[in-house]
């Protein structure tokens, strides 16, 4: 029974892995000889008295590919943007790309160039004098300026905007006009903080996916900040999930929904069920009873227990009590077009259920309900207080 | 009802003549008396006309333009020196927080209110000892104490509007600190720049109390001579030095004029 949700995020990760807008296979992407430097953040911390903005990150950004730093505001996302581009020092740590420090390369020699949450599009510059500022700096001569800027334009669908003024632009407009000011220089690493949360809903798909195309033509190493999992989990590679200035977990997008490392990183992409037990083996004794896992790996003592509310199934409490089952009733009973959300009190401890909406339908408030963890969807975290910080990589 | 957009047209057009004369009656004495060679009680107007006082204002041997010249070097020296100094300052104002900026800000405005001739007679005594009193560079550094709180004042509130992400967006795409400071500084405060040049200049043109006392009535200025002639009774020479002296004054209002209005006029203006 796999929901709406998690059927976006398989497609929306085929579409990355897949093929480009052209239709070719995007593995063509390290063809370009620029754009491809890997990154790596060692220990990198940022301290403003005594309080860290960034605490020991450590993180590989691999070479030609999307990383998402997503985290709530204030978690120290933006801060290690800047540090990565060079507008912040920081207090202890080493940033490397391709192996080399960049820590003493002053920002305008570094290229990391970032692109600012509003697009600081200079107010007294033309569109055109804008994309062409980058290049005048780098002291190209008019000709091979003008057709950059007019060949970069139209990669950002605004050719024949030359001439006008950023007053004069939407902001979907102006928001690629900084995308096309900033790709024009080439840089090593492309920084995007925010780039999509100024922008209306539709105006953000348009933009994802021009995000997506420039990043598949350059094979450009592209950071973003972003506080939205959905943006994170639609638009990169990888994830890198920030609580509090500390590195939680990085992997692949999937890696956060299925294997979660913590309490937290489960409930900041929506985890809401959780029961603390003790694990001996394959099994774990809880308040509700003990539930089967599928394999014994994991050393026993104290766990929290947790499935993803589109994981666990409904039943009907009249049906065989399954093993993996509790009875409880339900609450509160939510119709939201493509599923149904269900809130479930068993043995005074709340659940949700997310179930289709037909399946959903069977069951009203106040009726009782069984619901069944299928093993291979239940998923082992540290037993709560969780201020351990786990790092977990499933990729490679 | 019919006719609302006349009875406003014709209101506004009220409106400007009546500015108008309110504004440039009080010249009319100054154009007649410039303009004549006698004038005595009781006739209305003057009995003889002539250009005695212009000759006067321009002719070398006077010192008529030696003082326009020296207000109007001192006057530029202090605008551009003013704008040097008030500008890291408040920048600082404007975009930190730090403690005691309280207490600076209040130090910073104290020469409004305390008068800066309080000031400048104790500043005097050490002008004298190091060799500034009587001199252009004493009078040029006098005027900064009434000229700098404003200047500080106008260019700490567009800071404080001013947004630092664009000097960082110029960086990352290869500027270094003099390009961001000419390429992107420089041209998002320039109308701020500007009202503060007019208001600095304007402020330094019109001191009297300050030159005459540093100075010591070596160096004069246009304001020095017009109270010595107003003190004369030549009234001719008086009314046409006066105007003189008012002229930089309207140009410089027709002209901030244009940049105090409408933020976004100035930017798109430059």
């Amino acid at each position: 029974m796999n929901t709406a949700l998690l059927n976006r995020i398989a497609t929306g990760a085929a579409t990355r892995q897949g093929w480009n807008t052209i239709g070719t296979l995007t593995d063509g992407r390290q063809a370009s000889g620029r754009g491809t430097t890997r990154v790596s953040l060692a220990g990198l911390s940022k301290q403003y008295r005594e309080r860290y903005a960034v605490r020991d990150l450590t993180l590989d950004l691999p070479a030609g590919k999307i990383t998402a730093l997503l985290g709530p505001s204030g978690c120290g996302k933006t801060t290690t943007l800047k540090m990565i581009a060079g507008l912040i020092t920081p207090t202890a740590g080493d940033i490397t790309f391709d192996g080399a420090s960049v820590v003493r390369v002053p920002a305008e020699r570094r290229g990391a160039v970032m692109v600012f949450q509003n697009h600081l599009l200079f107010p007294y510059l033309t569109v055109a004098e804008n994309v062409a500022f980058g290049l005048k700096l780098r002291g190209e001569d008019r000709a091979t300026i003008q057709r950059k800027v007019s060949e970069m334009l139209a990669r950002v669908r605004l050719a024949g905007f030359e001439d006008r003024w950023p007053w004069q632009l939407s902001g979907g407009q102006a928001q690629r006009v900084a995308l096309a000011r900033v790709l024009v220089v080439e840089p090593c690493v492309l920084l995007l903080d925010e780039p999509l949360s100024n922008l209306d809903a539709h105006l953000r798909d348009e933009m994802r996916e021009l995000i997506l195309d420039l990043q598949r033509q350059s094979g450009i190493t592209t950071v973003f900040v972003t506080h939205d999992q959905e943006e994170a989990v639609l638009l990169a590679d990888r994830v890198a999930l920030m609580l509090d200035g500390v590195l939680q977990q990085v992997g692949e997008p999937r890696a956060f929904y299925e294997r979660p490392a913590s309490v937290a990183v489960a409930r900041f992409f929506g985890g809401v069920n959780f029961l603390p037990g003790t694990r001996a083996g394959s099994v774990v004794e809880t308040v509700l009873g003990s539930f089967r896992l599928p394999s014994a790996t994991q050393p026993d003592g104290p766990v929290t227990l947790t499935i993803r509310p589109e994981n666990i199934r409904l039943c009907a409490s009249g049906e065989a009590l399954d093993e993996n089952s509790i009875v409880g009733t339900v609450t509160r009973r939510a119709y939201a077009g493509t599923h149904t959300r269900l809130k479930v009190v068993a043995g005074g401890r709340p659940f949700e259920v997310i179930a289709d909406a037909t399946e959903g339908s069977r069951f009203g408030e106040g009726d009782p309900v069984c619901l069944h963890f299928p093993p291979e969807r239940l998923w082992l975290l540290p037993a709560e207080p969780v201020r351990a910080v786990e790092k977990v990589s499933h990729e490679g | 009802m019919a006719y609302p957009k006349r009875i406003t047209r014709l209101a506004k057009q009220a409106g400007v003549i009546a500015l108008t004369v309110v504004l440039l009656l009080p010249l009319a004495p100054l154009m007649i008396w410039a303009f004549s060679r006698r004038w005595l009680y009781p006739a209305a107007l003057p009995t003889e006309w002539g250009l005695r006082a212009w000759r006067y204002l321009l002719d070398p041997n006077t010192r008529v333009l030696a003082a326009f010249a020296n207000s109007l070097s001192v006057a530029l020296v202090v605008t551009g020196l003013s704008i040097l100094i008030a500008l890291p300052a408040a920048r600082v104002l404007g975009l930190e927080h730090f403690r005691g900026k309280a207490l600076v800000e209040f130090l910073i405005l104290a020469p409004t209110v305390v008068p800066a001739f309080a000031a400048a007679m104790g500043i005097q005594v050490l002008f004298i000892r190091y060799g500034l009193a009587d001199t252009r560079l004493g009078v040029i550094l006098v005027h900064l104490i009434p000229v700098l709180p404003y200047v500080i004042l106008i260019l700490a509130g567009i800071f404080a509007n001013y947004n630092v992400d664009y000097e960082h967006q110029a960086r990352v795409l290869g500027a270094g600190s003099w390009t961001v400071f000419w390429r992107v500084t420089l041209p998002l405060i320039l109308p701020g720049i500007i009202v503060a040049a007019l208001f600095a200049f304007l402020i330094s043109w019109s001191q009297y109390l300050l030159t005459l006392l540093i100075g010591g009535g070596r160096v004069i200025t246009l304001p020095v001579l017009l109270l010595a002639f107003a003190n004369s009774g030549d009234y001719a020479i008086t009314a046409a030095l006066s105007l003189v002296f008012m002229a930089p004054a309207v140009v410089a209002l027709l002209f901030s004029a244009r940049y105090l209005t409408g933020s976004h006029t100035t930017l798109r203006g430059i």
